[in-house]
């Protein structure tokens, strides 16, 4: 189990809580929803990428252990459901 | 010539356009787009994904076929069987053209390359395997940059596929009313709330549908101001975008057409003999593509996909889909496209000018079609006449394979019991009748003892799928079709 990475899922899903009490924005024709989507991109992007290198440093420490070979990232081509 | 003369569906890039031109399919590249171009034929991007069956490719043609004089290159790319639509996909499907989309985004980005758009439609199903079609969907990545088509892939994959595995896999029909994906907002409204228990539905949908939408700019603003996105950050958002689809799951439920074949009012002796009916009719019957309507898992699809023809299996019922789609994935069966089509409501054309998504009738005619313990579903179950029904077999093919169950069959017993019986006309001689107006009845053999039918017959004119219209060669119209595809 990913144990150091849960602390801060935890974490995220607090912060996600305060967006969701927030309430549901109002759609109007003027409004850019392109841009909206680019600040949140970038305001959850360095937290997805703190969580994916612990992710990464807690695959390795497991890895080291267990003597399992590294796994590259799967490859979709000749994966099917 | 211009730009006008592109297809339906391909005006909204700029980079360039598709354009039929004597029954070739073809793209013309801007010049606009050259350095995008360049760098993806020179960073091996574009050999890496043809390599791995992700791409399609394509051959550089003569610059002199341009339409327009902004034109940088023609390029002629390997024409897809048959166009499908995500509306037409099962969970499967859509899940599979989603990982594909990312897989790309991610190989693209090892490169220094972006897609600058993630739209279902960029992708069609060669069999089972989700190929992208859009060449020009390529840009040079500059680190920092946020993921443009961030917004679409969430909008075009991974909304519906959470609401069909969250709720109901027919929310999938919902991107039949949203050319451009479901609406966050909407998606977030139709979500159970257990679905925030998964961290990437929760961020890429639920928080991402809250995200504030902010007054659009007066006068055109400075791009970059926001926080730059690292490419390690970009990496983990389209990885944690990977996990939010590789979560979502769906089982098809016991259903009713799943279990029709156990459940068959006729012997095992029988279906044998339909089945080698079936066979031979489709040997004397045109070979180059066959659509299967009502076709169940498609037990009798695969008689034609295993001689090699392209098959369409088609049936309205998601779960047989599924079933279909996943059997053949096991199987490796290239020939097969399972799809979602109802026929009593079948695809529309859609979009700007109803031109950017073909309807069904305008994909075809195709060579064959098969309509098996189809036609008293229509005509008692939906009160389709056979006038009507040879009418619109006529439209979409040019050999026919049509088997007529009558009233005895305890199928058909099973229909009426629970409808007053207003079909007197419903026997063998007005179903004959019907067809004989616009077909020549090739083949007629009796299937089973309780009279089922099976008929081989070839259309008296050539298929017009826009009945009334200047009639089109074939070709042009496989290829426009799938020229609308692309976006």
């Amino acid at each position: 189990m990913d144990f150091t990475g849960m602390s801060r899922v935890r974490a995220l899903r607090l912060v996600a809580l305060a967006f969701l009490i927030a309430g549901a924005p109002a759609a109007h024709a003027y409004l850019d929803p392109g841009t909206a989507s680019v600040l949140f991109q970038a305001a959850i992007a360095g937290v997805l990428a703190a969580l994916f290198y612990v992710k990464e440093i807690w695959r390795r420490v497991k890895a080291f252990f267990t003597g399992e070979e590294r796994r590259s990232a799967p490859d979709v081509s000749d994966r099917n459901p | 010539m211009s730009r006008d003369a592109a297809v339906g569906g391909s005006f909204r890039d700029p980079s360039g356009f598709v354009f039929v031109d004597s029954g070739t399919l073809y793209r013309q590249v801007n010049r606009s787009y050259r350095g995008h171009y360049e760098a993806l034929i020179a960073s091996g991007l574009y050999r890496d994904l043809v390599e791995r069956g992700l791409l399609v490719p394509h051959e550089e043609a003569a610059i002199g076929l341009a339409l327009s004089d902004e034109a940088y290159k023609v390029i002629r790319p390997q024409p897809v069987p048959f166009v499908s639509y995500p509306y037409e996909w099962c969970f499967g499907q859509l899940k599979a053209a989603a990982l594909a989309t990312l897989e790309l985004q991610r190989i693209a980005l090892s490169k220094s390359m972006t897609l600058k758009d993630a739209s279902a439609y960029n992708v069609q199903f060669i069999g089972t395997r989700p190929v992208f079609i859009d060449t020009l969907s390529f840009e040079r990545y500059e680190e920092g940059a946020p993921w443009a088509a961030y917004r679409q892939f969430c909008q075009h994959f991974l909304a519906p596929l959470a609401l069909m595995a969250y709720r109901d896999v027919r929310l999938g029909q919902l991107l039949r009313a949203n050319i451009d994906g479901v609406p966050l907002d909407l998606a977030a409204r139709l979500l159970p709330a257990r679905s925030m228990a998964c961290l990437p539905i929760l961020l890429h949908i639920h928080l991402h549908a809250r995200s504030k939408p902010v007054q659009a700019p007066s006068r055109p603003r400075d791009k970059a101001s926001h926080r730059p996105i690292s490419a390690r950050a970009m990496m983990a958002l389209i990885d944690s975008l990977r996990q939010g689809i590789e979560s979502l799951r769906w089982r098809p439920e016991e259903s009713i057409w799943r279990e029709y074949y156990r459940d068959l009012s006729y012997s095992d002796a029988e279906v044998a003999r339909k089945k080698s009916l079936v066979s031979e009719f489709l040997d004397l019957a045109g070979r180059d593509t066959v659509w299967d309507l009502g076709a169940n898992t498609g037990v009798y699809s695969r008689i034609a996909a295993s001689r090699g023809i392209y098959t369409v299996c088609s049936d309205f019922d998601p779960a047989c889909i599924e079933l279909s789609y996943l059997d053949a994935c096991r199987n490796d069966e290239r020939s097969l496209l399972p799809l979602i089509l109802d026929l009593v409501n079948p695809s529309p054309s859609l979009g700007w000018n109803h031109a950017e998504r073909s309807s069904l009738v305008e994909r075809g005619p195709a060579d064959t079609v098969l309509m098996l313990a189809l036609v008293h579903h229509l005509v008692i179950a939906n009160n389709v006449p056979f006038g009507h029904l040879a009418g619109f077999a006529a439209r979409v093919c040019r050999n026919l394979i049509v088997e007529f169950v009558p009233k005895r069959d305890p199928m058909v017993e099973r229909l009426l019991a629970s409808r007053r019986d207003v079909f007197p006309e419903y026997e063998q001689g007005a179903f004959e009748a019907a067809f004989e107006r616009r077909f020549t009845i090739r083949r007629r053999d009796a299937v089973t003892a309780t009279g089922r039918m099976l008929y081989l017959m070839t259309s008296k004119k050539p298929a017009d799928p826009r009945e009334g219209s200047e009639p089109a060669a074939f070709q042009d119209r496989v290829a426009a079709a799938a020229a609308r595809a692309s976006t």
